[in-house]
């Protein structure tokens, strides 16, 4: 029955997990989507505007150099039949002819203004063209004038006042009117040079643009790409070192690396979760590693208990009131003491949870100490302790702190050859408002190489079989989370010291609390 | 030939002592007791003892230097290590420096005896076999 | 009053040594051959299936079938108890790991060329070289690997013996090297017996009788036994836990030598779950 309840129980743990990824998951989800893909799409299709918006500039630029070209030779026509009308005018009052082909050149210059008018307006406005007809109007009935005279003439009527005056006035309209026309052909031309210039131009112009673009664009979807990833290698450098708290969203948006981030989120909490049953693991090592000292400290106290019971076997019948009273008093006493052996044991491998109180850190070191007195004396080696009398008080998990300590002195315990020392040093730290405790031992020594992976998990130099290759890793994370360090000075083949530094309360707790 | 075996009995904890010299006073022993090593020590360099009881871990000085000084100063002195701390290392150095035997604690007094008997046979002390 | 264990690979005159040290040192000889037909004789089991037992490899001791867990067992209790007499040398590596911890067991491991071993095998079995050098080979592998399945011990691991001597080319007067090298090894004040070390195999001994009388009840459980005094440590189905002790405890208290018996159970979850309790 109680295994079902406890399969229920793993059951609803499960699922606990799962909303925790939920809320987790959904920080990092909740934010607008934006992927990769998208970028890629967007800048695609700016580019496709961007060709599309200059073929579009260059077919407009290029058709209006073609239709100024075609107004250019309309007008070049135009001012070839004033042109000409004029020079048949001139004709007709140098020799007397041409008349008739004066007009007829005014005509054709009339309609072919008429029948272009429209491009005229277009360029010209319509007062200069108002104007321009005008003129063209009041030559050709100058003309008209003229011809009427000559006819007049031919039936020897001689009007000669009059026709001067229709000469002056025929020859200020034409002058105005070639001015205009020449001045109409000589602004399309001007402008049509400058269109060509500028189409010549837009091509650098187009690639000056998008060549920077590019490199813009180029620069923001690096930064989009590269930016993440160089951030997850930090996430997963950090949690090689030991700390599981999740990857903080990279950026505003969602995409791609969203799905990486909360798998190592995941990921983070499951190592979490498994950290707690790894500080566990290796307490059972530590507790291993001790069981066999008390295993043999134990056999002290039996073996008195063991003698005293024999001797009180043999000689209950010759034996005084005082001495069987003795030996009473001796095995309750031996009981007593392999009751303390095993409760420091007991009191060090109870599973509990994290507690945070004041704490002694001189007697909780004394108190680490004593649980390896025994593996010390095993290994011949000296243990002194210098403990700064009235320091103040810290906080934090007792059983956590002496599994960091045990660890410790374990360490420097395998490092030491017989009859080597280890000095151990409680005293205020140098930097204000901390305790430092040092673990020193003449041992071997950590060589450089290894040096900086000696607090990654799973890290040891000791054989298969022999340690976990966790203990600084996991005391590394406990002093973290006391806010405390862990710091380490090594000399190969001299020492070792390892410094623990904790916070003191310089606040009473009332206080603090509040 | 003496009628009885000189034995020193070395052990830090007092209990050890004050049970076993009773227990081997019945097998015709005479037992001088120690709790410092040291004193222990001057003693060994005094006298020759037939039968060296010694424990192994305590403070200041060690049972194989106790069985070291004892081969120093006599060939024939049996020394019996008692320890709490019995490994086959252990058992292999203390045999190697010459140590008679070691039994391991918690024992019982006959256990002792026993051993005292093997020892004081290969001394020659037909007496006391026949009495434990 | 010693003993003297023998390890070494096949074709290598490891059992010639063995034998001519035992003559010299008048010691008894024991082999694998002699302990299983011992086996055979006190538990009723033909020595074909014994062979099998310690020629099989599991991939672990667990995944061996009930019968060859409850061989091997008989197999170390036998061991154990035939040299528990002393003065014996005992050529083999089965049940190497009890006879560990006992400081008056002198583990002599042999080795030597294999091309030497090849040839030897090769002329006195009149094979050719290749087929003698896949028999040796696979001679070696086999028995690497059994000892790590069954014993979880690297029997290649020169930490688990006093002496390893290389014989290198197996002449006669290497041979003869290696015989003089044991026998003055052996005569070491080092590897008498002690008190303390003959209680240690007194118990060895005892423990594996323990579990020899309760293998066809339990054939994975662990038993330390001091002086008499005898711990198990089994699983059990909750609901049957009871029932087993019980059943231990009158089992073990016959047996001889034996003043108290403490039975350890702990939940068999696997079982639990396998029948559905």
């Amino acid at each position: 029955m109680t295994n079902t309840l406890e399969f229920k129980s793993s059951f609803i743990n499960n699922s606990e997990k799962k909303t925790a990824l939920d809320t987790e998951g959904r920080d990092l989800l909740a934010r607008p989507r934006f992927s990769l893909r998208l970028h890629l799409l967007l800048v695609f299709i700016l580019f496709s505007f961007l060709s599309m918006a200059i073929i579009i500039g260059s077919v407009i630029a290029i058709s209006s150099i073609d239709k100024k070209m075609h107004f250019v030779q309309t007008s070049e026509r135009y001012l070839f039949e004033i042109a000409q009308a004029r020079r048949w005018e001139k004709n007709y009052f140098l020799y007397d002819t041409n008349l008739e082909d004066a007009v007829q050149s005014a005509g054709n210059a009339k309609t072919f203004l008429s029948q272009n008018l429209k491009k005229f307006i277009t360029v010209l406005s319509a007062e200069e063209t108002a104007g321009m007809i005008e003129h063209l109007e009041k030559y050709r009935s100058l003309l008209q004038d003229l011809q009427d005279l000559t006819v007049l003439k031919k039936n020897g009527i001689e009007n000669t006042e009059k026709k001067n005056k229709i000469e002056t006035s025929l020859r200020k309209h034409g002058a105005e009117m070639v001015k205009v026309a020449a001045a109409l052909v000589y602004k399309e031309q001007n402008s049509m040079n400058a269109m060509l210039h500028l189409i010549q131009r837009i091509p650098i112009y187009c690639f000056a643009v998008v060549l920077l673009l590019t490199i813009f664009l180029a620069r923001f979807l690096v930064k989009r790409l590269i930016r993440p990833l160089n951030l997850l290698i930090e996430s997963t450098q950090r949690i090689a070192k030991g700390d599981f708290s999740p990857v903080p969203p990279i950026c505003k948006y969602r995409g791609e690396f969203t799905a990486v981030e909360v798998a190592i989120n995941q990921m983070c909490r499951e190592l979490k979760s498994r950290e707690v049953a790894m500080v566990e693991s290796h307490k059972l090592r530590a507790i291993g590693t001790l069981t066999a000292g008390v295993a043999h400290e134990l056999n002290n106290p039996l073996n008195n208990i063991m003698l005293t019971a024999h001797a009180m076997l043999e000689d209950h019948n010759n034996l005084s009131e005082d001495g069987l009273l003795e030996m009473i008093n001796d095995l309750i006493n031996e009981a007593d003491k392999s009751r303390s052996i095993i409760r420091n044991l007991l009191d060090f491998s109870r599973e509990s949870e994290s507690v945070s109180e004041p704490l002694d850190l001189g007697a909780l070191v004394g108190e680490t100490i004593k649980l390896t007195l025994n593996q010390a004396k095993v290994s011949g080696v000296k243990i002194e302790t210098q403990i700064q009398p009235d320091l103040p008080r810290i906080r934090g998990d007792k059983q956590q702190l002496k599994q960091v300590f045990l660890n410790l002195i374990l360490n420097a315990l395998d490092a030491v050859e017989k009859e080597g020392n280890i000095k151990i040093n409680v005293k205020k730290a140098d930097s204000p408002k901390f305790l430092a405790v040092q673990v020193e031992d003449n041992g071997c020594g950590i060589p450089s190489h290894i040096l900086p992976n000696i607090f990654d998990p799973f890290f040891t130099t000791k054989g298969p079989g022999k340690g976990t290759g966790l203990g600084l890793s996991v005391s590394h994370g406990i002093i973290t989370m006391h806010r405390g360090q862990i710091s380490i000075e090594t000399e190969e083949g001299k020492y070792t010291r390892f410094t623990v530094t904790l916070p003191f309360r310089t606040v009473p707790a009332v206080l603090n609390k509040t | 030939m003496k009628e009885k075996l000189d034995i020193l009995l070395l052990d830090d904890e007092a209990i050890v002592g004050n049970r076993l010299k009773p227990a081997l006073k019945k097998v015709g022993c005479d037992v001088e007791l120690f709790e410092d090593p040291k004193k222990a020590l001057n003693r060994i360099r005094e006298k020759k003892f037939d039968i060296v009881i010694t424990d192994i871990m305590m403070p200041s000085v060690n049972g194989i230097q106790i069985l070291e000084e004892v081969r120093k100063k006599s060939d024939i002195t049996k020394v019996i290590i008692i320890t709490g701390y019995a490994t086959v290392a252990l058992a292999r150095e203390a045999m190697d420096k010459g140590a008679f035997d070691m039994i391991a604690k918690p024992f019982t007094p006959d256990n002792l005896r026993s051993v005292i008997a093997k020892a004081a046979d290969s001394l020659g002390y037909k007496k006391i076999i026949a009495k434990a | 009053m010693s003993i003297i264990t023998i390890t070494a690979g096949s074709y290598s005159k490891g059992e010639q040594i063995a034998k001519s040290v035992a003559k010299r040192m008048e010691y008894d000889f024991a082999d694998s051959e002699i302990i299983l037909s011992l086996v055979s004789r006190e538990f009723g089991v033909p020595e074909s299936k014994l062979v099998k037992a310690i020629k099989d490899i599991p991939l672990t001791v667990g995944l061996f079938s009930q019968a060859k867990q409850q061989h091997i067992i008989y197999i170390d209790t036998v061991l154990t108890e035939h040299i528990l007499k002393n003065n014996i040398v005992y050529y083999g590596a089965i049940g190497f790991p009890f006879i560990q911890e006992i400081s008056h067991v002198l583990k002599v491991q042999i080795i030597a060329n294999l091309e030497d071993r090849i040839k030897n095998k090769a002329k006195l079995d009149g094979e050719s070289q290749q087929k003698a050098r896949k028999t040796v080979i696979k001679e070696d592998n086999q028995q690497k690997k059994w000892a790590a399945a069954v014993y979880d011990i690297d029997l290649t691991d020169p930490n688990l013996y006093d002496l390893v001597i290389n014989i290198g080319h197996i002449q006669d007067d290497d041979v003869e090297g290696a015989l003089e090298t044991i026998i003055n090894t052996v005569k070491h004040k080092k590897f008498q017996p002690l008190t303390y070390s003959l209680r240690c195999m007194k118990n060895v001994a005892m423990s594996c009788r323990v579990r020899a009388t309760l293998a066809d009840i339990d054939s994975k459980m662990q038993v330390k036994s001091d002086e008499g005094t005898v711990y198990i440590y089994t699983k059990a189905v909750k609901k049957k836990a009871q029932d087993k002790v019980l059943e231990m405890k009158q089992k073990v208290m016959r047996l001889e030598g034996v003043k108290h018996v403490e039975v350890y159970v702990d939940n068999d979850l696997f079982s639990t779950v396998a029948h559905g309790q």
